[in-house]
């Protein structure tokens, strides 16, 4: 993946390309609004950026005025904007441009990835990339469950609350939205049926040694990790 | 008012009546220098002012309405003790006369109705008594008097008088006094009203100076000019402040990135760790110092879901330690005024505390109340009874020692404080438990 990152702080666009590297994504690096203009009008554009990772402060002006010129783009990278804290009226104002996502200086490295992989993802077909966790794969396509090459059959709505639980792998999906997102307007759901499907769940990839473990937390939801 | 603070009206009521008491002591002792019909025989005055007060009482009037003697115990001592006095008395139509026998033919009356006995035995004094018959003229021969006898008379008497004079004084005094100095010092108590509402975080504090008393107002311009100093250093420092966890920032993100090469992943996960405490420390520095601007951006928020989505943030941290989350509202939806940002770094500076300090394999509960009110609990081993006080100090770190320690609690105050709210700890009995107490949500 290739993107393009406008900073002007030297060493920490330094640090950054670096951790990105690390990870397989090449990051180009300017430093200023003229130099940013200057290498999305040339060969750059033209060798598919997957991404823009835009500060907003720059020597010679703010990071905002690249997006109409980015928009006139025949297929414009999504825009990750780099902010300040406590700049509500900053972030609104980015969102509002056109920017697709906004991060808060200093950050993690595997936040900013997470962000990358939803904003690139968003462009392509969203929700149809394969997902893996622990030793299974999930085919959204096919709606399929795989652990180690043979398929993992589940009920509809275990295969629904799995499938939402991969989205968020590694963060909490909320119980209103998991009841949601499983029952029908007709069905009734009383408390204890989502926790329910979600131990049946369990227990099926237990069963085939999926190597996934759901978490649950009291009040708030549920949680899948690899074990 | 601290007992022993010198009261101003008190003061003034002592020092008045001390100089009143003085006067009137002055005045009854030199009484006898200012009589000016009488020879400068003290000795004699005093015993002719004696005779008659003890006379006076005595003098009334019978059935036809002409004076009479109505003998006291105290006249009939007095006579009995000296068988030389005597006296005439009258009210200018009648006489009345007692004591030691005279030859009343020899009387003779002056035009003033005043008698002259005939023959003066021994010395005579002329005086006016108040009797129960009314004023009369008198006229009082051979009074005597030791000098002692009649000094504590006289004295006596006298001062009987004057106390009573001074008690009227004294409350007349007390009553303007107390008044007056009420009245003068009225715009004192404004200028210390407005004192007392002074905040920290206020803008051009002064204290009003309009009716201050000439006397006083040195003392409320020189506040009011050292309240302007204090203004502008405490602005200065601030701005000192936010320049630093600005600054900060950079460094830090830089760090937070190069991090990630680091290859041993125990130390670099511990590492990260160390960068997200320091983030929350600059972060809430600069929260701090936003929430202490005039004008602060307050959103309206729902602290349920707020709340709930901080603690669903943490919960990877919490399941890698084996600890638990739970999360239990009491309220549908509870409205705050409040900065998101700034609310989100104290829960997670408190729920973080909680997952550091609640020991192995704990609980952590973030509940909310009916009663607009949020606890954060775990079931560590709690804080110690003494250091309890002072776990909101700044650089008191106590058993908190890790995350959010140091400045973290004292900065999580400041914060909830600039949002009207208070924090305190609460007695459980088991582990520590955190209580919020929010406001009503104001207008934004």
């Amino acid at each position: 993946m290739r993107i393009l990152l406008v900073e002007d702080e030297v060493e920490l666009a330094g640090a950054l390309r670096a951790a990105l590297d690390r990870r397989g994504i090449l990051a180009d690096w300017v430093g200023s609004l003229a130099e940013a203009r200057e290498a999305l009008s040339g060969p750059l554009a033209a060798t598919g950026l997957r991404a823009i990772l835009l500060d907003r402060r720059l020597p010679d002006g703010d990071g905002l005025s690249l997006l109409p010129a980015l928009r006139q783009l025949p297929e414009a990278p999504p825009v990750i904007m780099l902010t300040a804290r406590g700049q509500t009226a900053e972030r609104v104002e980015g969102l509002d441009a056109g920017a697709d996502d906004y991060l808060v200086k200093p950050f993690a490295v595997e936040e900013l990835l997470a962000r990358l992989r939803v904003v690139t993802r968003r462009r392509l077909d969203p929700g149809a990339e394969p997902m893996a966790l622990g030793r299974l794969q999930f085919d959204p396509v096919h709606r399929e469950a795989h652990v180690e090459g043979s398929v993992l059959a589940l009920p509809r709505r275990e295969l629904a609350l799995l499938e939402l639980l991969l989205r968020r792998a590694g963060r909490v999906v909320l119980r209103e939205a998991m009841e949601s997102f499983i029952f029908g307007f007709d069905d009734a759901p009383t408390s204890n049926t989502l926790d329910s499907h979600v131990s049946r769940l369990r227990r099926r990839l237990a069963e085939a040694e999926a190597g996934i473990a759901i978490h649950a937390l009291r009040g708030l939801g549920y949680m899948a990790r690899a074990e | 008012m601290p007992r022993g603070t010198p009261r101003l009206s008190r003061r003034l009521i002592i020092g008045l009546g001390l100089l009143q008491a003085t006067l009137v002591l002055a005045l009854i002792v030199t009484e006898p220098l200012r009589e000016n019909n009488r020879p400068l025989n003290l000795l004699s005055w005093l015993a002719a002012e004696q005779a008659g007060q003890i006379l006076a009482p005595a003098i009334g009037r019978n059935a036809a309405g002409n004076l009479a003697l109505q003998t006291t115990p105290e006249l009939r001592d007095y006579l009995a003790s000296r068988p030389d006095f005597w006296f005439v008395v009258t009210d200018g139509d009648r006489l009345l006369r007692g004591g030691a026998v005279q030859d009343r033919n020899k009387d003779v009356v002056d035009d003033d109705g005043v008698v002259v006995p005939s023959r003066m035995s021994g010395q005579a004094s002329p005086m006016l008594l108040v009797t129960p018959a009314g004023r009369v003229g008198a006229m009082l021969g051979n009074a005597q008097s030791g000098l002692l006898e009649g000094l504590s008379f006289w004295l006596a008497d006298r001062l009987w008088h004057g106390l009573v004079g001074l008690l009227l004084l004294a409350a007349g005094n007390a009553l303007v006094i107390v008044l007056g100095v009420r009245f003068l010092l009225r715009p004192v108590r404004a200028a210390a009203d407005a004192a007392r509402a002074l905040q920290p975080a206020q803008r051009g504090l002064v204290l009003p100076e309009d009716g201050v008393p000439a006397e006083i107002l040195p003392l409320v311009s020189a506040t009011n000019a050292a309240l302007a100093r204090l203004e502008h250093a405490h602005a200065q420092q601030r701005r000192f402040m936010a320049n630093a966890a600005h600054e900060l920032r950079t460094p830090i993100a830089i760090l937070a990135l190069r991090l990630d090469a680091v290859p041993d992943d125990a130390l670099r996960e511990r590492l990260q760790q160390d960068v997200r405490r320091l983030t929350l420390l600059a972060n809430q520095l600069l929260d701090l110092q936003r929430l202490q601007q005039a004008d602060p951006a307050w959103e309206r928020l729902d602290l349920v879901a707020l709340s709930r989505e901080v603690l669903a943030e943490m919960a990877p941290l919490a399941v890698d330690g084996g600890h638990e989350l739970v999360f239990a509202s009491a309220l549908p939806r509870l409205e705050v005024r409040a900065d998101d940002q700034a609310l989100r770094s104290v829960f997670s500076n408190l729920i973080g505390n909680a997952l550091t300090h609640g020991g192995p394999a704990s609980q952590v509960t973030v509940r909310i109340n009916p009663d607009r009110s949020l606890e954060v609990a775990d079931r560590g081993p709690g804080i110690p009874p003494e250091v309890r006080d002072k776990i909101f100090e700044p650089f008191q770190r106590g058993m908190r020692d890790g995350p959010g320690a140091g400045l973290g609690l004292a900065i999580v105050r400041q914060v909830l404080q600039a949002h009207g709210a208070g924090i305190r700890l609460m007695e459980t009995g088991a582990g520590a438990c955190f209580r919020i107490e929010f406001p009503e949500a104001q207008p934004l």
